[in-house]
């Protein structure tokens, strides 16, 4: 057996011609191989990333035009595929663009959908005021009773994100934007919190640790047993709701449609 | 704009860098074009102290001729300045963006072979 003792190393392997687009302008870094092997991390940190240049897709393409056969073959080949995305790499021009509606966005959630307003506005079902200082408990089962709430919402599981401790759930918007849903057990899993995320081709809003108790600006809510993470999701469940159709619809409106072809 | 599609893939402990690396020696055979070149970057803790076990010395022991690869970061934690070796050939402000900006000295191209050797030192 073979070990690699090194604290941190990355080995690229970069100029593949993966397929026969046209990517005359990549640059031969967009096409490589990467493998990432350290040793600082209890479970050891491997990666391996393969990268593909990809030509623009007409406007009413609905999917990515499949790679090659040969292409598709070797990148089976090279082990267990995780997840498959597609990055928007932007040039000046529109890098501006985008931070110029960004800026717009962040000034609404500054103003109009700030913590202070929000936290006026929420009616709980559940009063867990009293509950909020109580201890956790380690290790309560969470995803069940979580799935069975936010799938409410309409809310899909997402396996392949977020990291150990982690929930991800999602759902894309009319304009193919998505809305992405965090619930975070924390450090220790003794507690709960959860971010809502909306994001499309280069930019993203993160409204973390949403309240879910009366005159709170945001909470990391202590689990003690089951019921508890029932009563706290559907809590979050009423803000998660009033942003994704007040304040994140402006959003999504604001920055317009995704490519029906993009990966998220 | 242009598109990179990212293809990410499942690896845990039990997967052999040897194997790993046949892999990856398969794909490249398979669609490398010609004068391409591969970047490395591999570093000691920054706690390693003196007297400790260097990965980076154990590798310049074996294959004296990266030696003009060797360049010595540092790490700044709260009252001690940590300096610790690295071997490079990654240029400053690389696209490869997991480790930290640094002035490399050599940019030369290093092959597959000499880096699967290395990949494959043993433990000490």
């Amino acid at each position: 057996m073979h070990f690699y003792p090194c604290h941190k190393s990355l080995f690229a392997f970069c100029g593949l011609d993966w397929s026969d687009e046209e990517n005359n302008d990549s640059a031969s870094d967009d096409n490589s191989i990467i493998l990432v092997n350290n040793w600082w991390t209890p479970k050891r940190d491997i990666l391996l990333n393969a990268k593909i240049a990809r030509g623009l897709p007409s406007v009413d393409c609905t999917t990515l035009p499949s790679l090659s056969k040969d292409t598709k073959e070797t990148l089976t080949n090279l082990g267990r595929i995780k997840r498959d995305t597609i990055e928007c790499v932007f040039n000046e021009d529109e890098k501006n663009k985008i931070a110029e509606v960004t800026a717009a966005g962040n000034q609404l959630l500054e103003t109009t959908y700030s913590r202070n307003n929000i936290m006026e506005l929420m009616s709980y079902p559940f009063d867990l005021r009293e509950k909020k200082s109580s201890l956790g408990e380690h290790n309560i089962p969470r995803k069940k009773t979580i799935s069975s709430v936010i799938k409410k919402l309409g809310y899909k599981h997402l396996p392949k994100e977020g990291f150990s401790g982690m929930l991800v759930y999602g759902k894309t918007t009319e304009n193919n934007n998505r809305m992405v849903i965090e619930f975070d057990s924390g450090k220790w899993f003794y507690d709960l919190s959860c971010n809502v995320i909306l994001e499309g081709p280069g930019w993203k809003y993160d409204y973390s640790h949403i309240p879910c108790v009366e005159n709170s600006l945001g909470d990391t809510f202590p689990i003690s047993d089951v019921e508890t993470i029932e009563k706290v999701v559907t809590n979050f469940c009423v803000v998660i709701d009033y942003l994704e159709n007040n304040c994140f619809k402006e959003l999504d409106e604001l920055h317009g449609p995704a490519p029906k072809w993009y990966l998220y | 704009m242009k598109l990179i599609q990212h293809i990410n893939y499942s690896l845990n402990k039990n997967d052999k860098i040897d194997m790993i690396l046949d892999k990856i020696e398969d794909a490249l055979n398979r669609h490398r074009k010609e004068d391409t070149k591969n970047y490395f970057f591999i570093s000691d803790s920054s706690s390693t102290y003196e007297g400790s076990v260097s990965s980076v010395s154990r590798i310049l022991k074996k294959f004296p001729e990266l030696m003009k690869f060797e360049i010595v970061l540092e790490e700044n934690n709260p009252g001690i300045i940590s300096r610790y070796k690295a071997l490079t050939n990654l240029p400053s402000h690389n696209k490869f963006s997991l480790y930290p900006e640094f002035n490399g000295k050599c940019f030369e191209d290093v092959g597959f072979e000499v880096l699967k050797k290395i990949a494959l030192l043993p433990l000490p």
